[in-house]
Formats: structure tokens, C-alpha cells, sequence
């Protein structure tokens, strides 16, 4: 089984640097980060803080933008060119293809943001004289939640085509965020609505210290849980799917 | 992993488990952070925001530009209290560039005149927590505290913060003129050294403008001087 996943996980993650709108993305991204400490609406100057916040919502943004590009096409396209066939024929199950393709997209979103990660890191600490290690654990979030938003991505991919499936996956961007505007924290609903706010950690990273060991082991958990849900929710409906 | 993706309730029990894991996770997690959380869609937002300075000061510039032919020309014989359609655009144009200072001139005193004391309090304060080292906004502030709000005190420590030394003034004729307001808010007050230090400012402002302001500017009553 592991085998098999690999393989598929390799050849998505060979395909998807082969993409010219991951290194597009990136090189966007760089230069637009470089431009931060022209920004004149943030006031007089602009702080390391500010740096650290804007760079991490660029982060978050291109993550965004790549997994959907990867993500929203790969299975539907495999599946109209009819080359799916060619995988399922050797003794790969369908589960094992949506966990392979799952894999290869979290590989190449680490791989993208690792290389964001090191642009933002160096250019923050060039510009500011210190380095800004804290910076690595928001790029760590940003790529848990980029992964639960491909395992989403995938799980409706494997009912609908691109369009749905990007529009089915910022709008469960748009729901996952959206509890601090709808609910206040006293309210029962609150405690009950899964949202993606675990990993919204912009504000101890840019602001203070960063976040603590228990902080980002139960991060993990939650990113496992999401990840385990989707896929499963999307596995399942791709065994009953007749192609 | 086969048969549970076959047995639906096995694979429900199982997906409830994760989201309830995600809950749990959640709810840790919203201890921890606590008051400091910050909205994803704010943080975006923001960055967003500061990116497209150049097209929103723009826009902003041009809704201001279309609103002052209309209030000095075609709508010249109605009284500027009586001016509510360019209340909107000033909303809008505060929130494009919260750094335009004339929208936070205008708008809280038409809004005060009308009898939305709370409102116009509030449009001036937001001109000085956008603009805090504006010279103009701290007066105008002052001056809607001391003539709408009933605040003497409260307007007189804005007139202290306005006469400092960091302070920024657009140019010397903006400076002059706020001071003239400053020294009869002293007066009233009953600060004379404050004013007595004020108006020497005004006479020193007065000998670096000189003849600056052009004749017949601001002259609403027709007599030739400026009237402000």
C-alpha cells in the first residue's frame, strides 16, 4: 500500500513542479513581499510586526492559489482524459489513488511554501538586521491548513468539475472563517463550529513570541482530523462514483 | 480500510469522531490564544488594503473632486448644513483614504448641525486616530468637542497635544488659521497665558504668510477679504 501511494504521490508532485503557475505564484508572491516596506498606509515606518504580518497573509494567499490550481483540476482531469484508468487497472484502490494524490499536493505545498518561507525569512531579516524565526511556525500553519484545504479540494473533486470544485472550496474557506463574525465566544455555538482558526496564528507570530509546544501539538491533531475527515468523506464517495 | 468506506454508518461514527477531535483541538486552542485571536479575513484584508493605496487615494481624490463644484457652485445658495447629499460620498471617501483630512473637516460639522452630536464626536475622533499627528485634526477635533459636545476640557487637552512640536500642518495658512480657533477656545477656557502664547504664534504665522492668500479666496460674504 505504501508503495503505491509513493508512486502516486511522487508522479503528482514530478507533475505539479512541471506547472508553470507554481513558480509564477512564487515569484509573485517575493516580489510583492519585497515591497512591503513601501507600503505608506500602515504610518510612520513600517515595524518589523507589520513585516511579519503582511508577509504571512502573502503566505497564506499564494498557498491558497496554488492548491487550487493543483487541486481543483487534477482528478476531474484525470478522469475526462480517461489516464485513470491506466492506474486503477494495477491493483491501485481508489482510496489509495485520492491518498496519493493528497500527498503529491501536500509535498509540493510544502515545497512552495518552504521556498516563500526562506524568501520572506531572509528579506525580513536583511531589511529588519534579526532574524525572524518565528516566522517558520506561521509558514508551518499555513501549510497544514493549505493541506486540509487540498484534501477538501480533492474529496469534491472526485464528484464535480473544476469549477464546482473551486467554487465548493473558497466557499469552505469563506465558512471556516467566518466564526469570529458570525458567533461571539460566549455563545454554545461557538465551541461547536469547526472552523480553521487553529491555525490562524498571525497574531502571536507577528506580534509576540510565536505559539507554544502544546499550541502546535494540538494544531497537529486538529490538521489530522481535518485531513482524515475529508478524505474519508471523499474516499468513500469515489468507491460509489461509476467511471 | 474497504469495508469501512462500504459501511456507512461505520464511516459516519468514524467521521464524527475526526470532527469532534477538530472540536476538541478547537477549543484548546481558543484557551490558548485567548484575546489575541485575529480574524484570517481582517489580517487579508489589511494587506490588501495597504497594496492598493495608489487606486484607492485616486479614487477617493476624484469623489472629493466632483463634491466641491457642486457645494460651492451649483448648490451655492443652499446653507452647507442643508448639503446632506455629499454625506455619502464623504463616507466613502474617508473609507478609500482615511488619510483625506478636508472629509473629516466637513462632515462631523454638517452631522453636529443637524443634531447627530454622537455621530460627528465620532467622525472627528476617527480623524485623529487615522491622522493622530494632524494638527488640523486635533483642532477640528477641539472644536467639535468645545461647540457640539460640551467638552471643554476634553477639547482643551486635543489643543494642548495640537500646539506640539510634532505636530504636522499642510502649510503655514492651515496653521494660522487653527490657531485662531485654538487662542478662542483658551480664551474661553480661561487660559490667558495659553493664549497669550497662541496668538504671539499667530503673529509670527501671519509675517511668514505675508500675501500669500490670493484676493477674493473664501470670500463668501463679497466684501474682498477672505473670510477664513
Amino acid at each position: 500500500m505504501i508503495r503505491r501511494v509513493g508512486a502516486i504521490a511522487l508522479s503528482v508532485f514530478t507533475d505539479a513542479l512541471r506547472r508553470k503557475i507554481v513558480y509564477v505564484v512564487v515569484l509573485f508572491a517575493a516580489v510583492m513581499a519585497a515591497s512591503i516596506p513601501l507600503l505608506p498606509s500602515y504610518g510612520v515606518g513600517v515595524e518589523g510586526a507589520v513585516f511579519r504580518e503582511v508577509a504571512l497573509t502573502l503566505t497564506y494567499l499564494a498557498a491558497v492559489v496554488v492548491i487550487l490550481a493543483l487541486s481543483a483540476s487534477r482528478i476531474p482531469g484525470e478522469i475526462e482524459r480517461r489516464t485513470i484508468y491506466n492506474v486503477l487497472a494495477r491493483s491501485v484502490r481508489r482510496w489509495e489513488y485520492l491518498l496519493g494524490t493528497w500527498f503529491g499536493i501536500a509535498i509540493t505545498s510544502a515545497a512552495v511554501l518552504a521556498a516563500f518561507g526562506t524568501v520572506i525569512f531572509g528579506l525580513g531579516w536583511a531589511l529588519y538586521g534579526q532574524p525572524m524565526w518565528q516566522l517558520w511556525q506561521g509558514v508551518l500553519a499555513i501549510w497544514m491548513e493549505s493541506c486540509i484545504v487540498a484534501a477538501v479540494c480533492i474529496s469534491v473533486s472526485t464528484l464535480a468539475g473544476p469549477v464546482v470544485v473551486a467554487t465548493a472550496t473558497i466557499a469552505f474557506l469563506f465558512i471556516a472563517h467566518a466564526r469570529a463574525g458570525l458567533l461571539a465566544p460566549d455563545q454554545l455555538a461557538w465551541r461547536l463550529y469547526p472552523s480553521l482558526d487553529a491555525f490562524n496564528i498571525i497574531n502571536p507570530v507577528a506580534h509576540g513570541t510565536g505559539v507554544g509546544f502544546v499550541y502546535l501539538l494540538t494544531m497537529t491533531a486538529v490538521f489530522v482530523a481535518w485531513v482524515g475527515a475529508s478524505l474519508l468523506i471523499g474516499a468513500a464517495a469515489f468507491e460509489r462514483r461509476d467511471l | 480500510m474497504n469495508s469501512l468506506l462500504h459501511r456507512p454508518i461505520a464511516l459516519w461514527i468514524v467521521v464524527a469522531l475526526l470532527l469532534g477531535v477538530v472540536l476538541t483541538g478547537q477549543a484548546i486552542v481558543d484557551s490558548t490564544v485567548g484575546a489575541s485571536f485575529t480574524s484570517t479575513g481582517d489580517a487579508v484584508g489589511r494587506a490588501g488594503f495597504a497594496y492598493v493605496t495608489g487606486l484607492r487615494t485616486f479614487v477617493a481624490a476624484v469623489l472629493w473632486n466632483r463634491l466641491e463644484p457642486q457645494y460651492h457652485d451649483y448648490y451655492d445658495d443652499k446653507p452647507l448644513v442643508e448639503q446632506t447629499q455629499m454625506m455619502p460620498i464623504v463616507n466613502l471617501v474617508v473609507l478609500l483614504d482615511p488619510q483625506f483630512l478636508d472629509a473629516y473637516y466637513v462632515a462631523p460639522w454638517i452631522l453636529a448641525r443637524r443634531g447627530d452630536i454622537n455621530e460627528a464626536l465620532d467622525l472627528a475622533a476617527l480623524g485623529v486616530e487615522n491622522n493622530p499627528d494632524s494638527g488640523l485634526m486635533r483642532v477640528n477635533y477641539a472644536q467639535t468637542l468645545w461647540n457640539f459636545g460640551d467638552d471643554l476640557p476634553g477639547a482643551v487637552e486635543q489643543a494642548e497635544i495640537a500646539l506640539g512640536e510634532t505636530m504636522r500642518w499642510r502649510d503655514p495658512i492651515e496653521q494660522h488659521d487653527s490657531y485662531a480657533v485654538l487662542s478662542s477656545l483658551y480664551r474661553n477656557a480661561g487660559y490667558d497665558e495659553r493664549v497669550t502664547f497662541v496668538l504671539a504664534e499667530i503673529e509670527r504665522l501671519d509675517a511668514e504668510i505675508g500675501d500669500q492668500l490670493p484676493a477674493g479666496e473664501h470670500d463668501h460674504d463679497g466684501d474682498g477679504k477672505p473670510d477664513h
